[in-house]
């Protein structure tokens, strides 16, 4: 599937666990769904798309996202229903590819009833509450990895009332960085800071907790700035 | 079909209060999400609590972190929230955009 012609691009390589002659191996017969991200002005406006759509399972999601979903959903399917029961879809992307992810972790879910495991890296925000609610509900948080640069934007966009998944537990936070700038969300900045690192040694943080209650008064305002708030 | 119409609005009704009116106002209007976010802020007849320190606190942000740290805020009209809004997501937009044309 991953293969360029004219306009059109592959979105999703997928991968299966073997297992070499004489040795256990136990991602055997797991798939792993690697989707990737935003590799044109094309694909930021999918992402820029901040409309709502309703997807398969009944929940509203951003519509750029989910009809790019919808169109990969035939060339996964064969891959899903001939999984065995005892295997696990691991569905990887960074940007766009990792909002594409928690569709297909959602569906593979719901529909092929499969263990799966959701790794997003910078991935922004895919739904309003309903959707995120049921997604953690579904896979489990322990399930959903999500890893955010503390320097990338893109996993704090789209703005409220779109919401992450997993909803209320903490998120993989790789870096201390608190600046805002273009470049934490190149996926160079999260390969370097996810190397030689178990998951339980990465910092977790809720960045975004909807019962948090926050005032803000007149004279916080000279803190405010772009780059930092 | 308006039978069913009436069966369907009766058993909405019982499902959930005050739903009804908030799936109209959220489809039958064109109206965005930040068009009713600035009317509950302006309308100041429905809060429990005087609000205006809060609101004037948090448009003040918005409005540095869109780039209007000198604006004054002299009225709480929906107009005026609603611009607020906008100019905060502008900068959201152009924010965001920086980081996904740095990887394009």
């Amino acid at each position: 599937m991953a293969h360029a012609t004219g306009h059109q691009t592959g979105f999703v390589l997928v991968g299966k666990g073997t297992s070499p002659t004489g040795r256990m191996n136990p991602f055997k017969n797991d798939l792993v769904l690697a989707i990737r991200g935003t590799a044109s002005l094309y694909d930021a406006s999918t992402d820029c798309r901040a409309n709502l759509s309703v997807c398969d399972g009944g929940h509203s999601v951003h519509a750029g996202f989910n009809t790019l979903f919808e169109t990969l959903k035939s060339e996964l399917a064969p891959f899903l229903s001939e999984l065995k029961p005892s295997a696990t879809v691991h569905c990887v992307g960074h940007s766009l590819g990792g909002a594409v992810a928690s569709l297909v972790a959602d569906w593979a879910k719901r529909r092929f009833n499969a263990n799966v495991k959701l790794y997003t890296f910078g991935a922004p925000k895919v739904s309003l509450t309903n959707f995120a609610l049921s997604t953690t509900n579904a896979l489990k948080s322990k399930n959903i990895f999500r890893c955010v640069n503390g320097g990338d934007v893109v996993p704090m966009v789209p703005f409220w009332p779109f919401m992450q998944a997993p909803y209320n537990p903490p998120e993989y936070r790789m870096d201390n960085n608190q600046i805002i700038a273009p470049w934490h969300h190149l996926m160079k900045y999260y390969t370097r800071n996810s190397q030689k690192q178990s998951w339980d040694s990465i910092n977790k943080r809720v960045t975004f907790n909807p019962f948090k209650r926050v005032t803000l008064d007149i004279s916080h305002a000279n803190q405010v700035q772009p780059s930092i708030y | 079909m308006n039978r069913l119409s009436e069966a369907l609005m009766t058993v909405l009704r019982q499902a959930k209060l005050g739903a009804l009116n908030a799936l109209q106002s959220g489809t039958a209007n064109s109206l965005s999400l930040y068009d009713k976010i600035a009317m509950i802020l302006a309308n100041n007849n429905f809060h429990t609590v005087d609000l205006t320190g809060p609101i004037n606190g948090l448009l003040a942000c918005m409005l540095a972190f869109a780039g209007y740290a000198k604006a004054k805020i002299k009225e709480l009209s929906a107009e005026f929230i609603k611009w607020v809004f906008e100019q905060t997501l502008k900068m959201v937009n152009k924010i965001a955009y920086r980081a996904l044309s740095s990887v394009g």
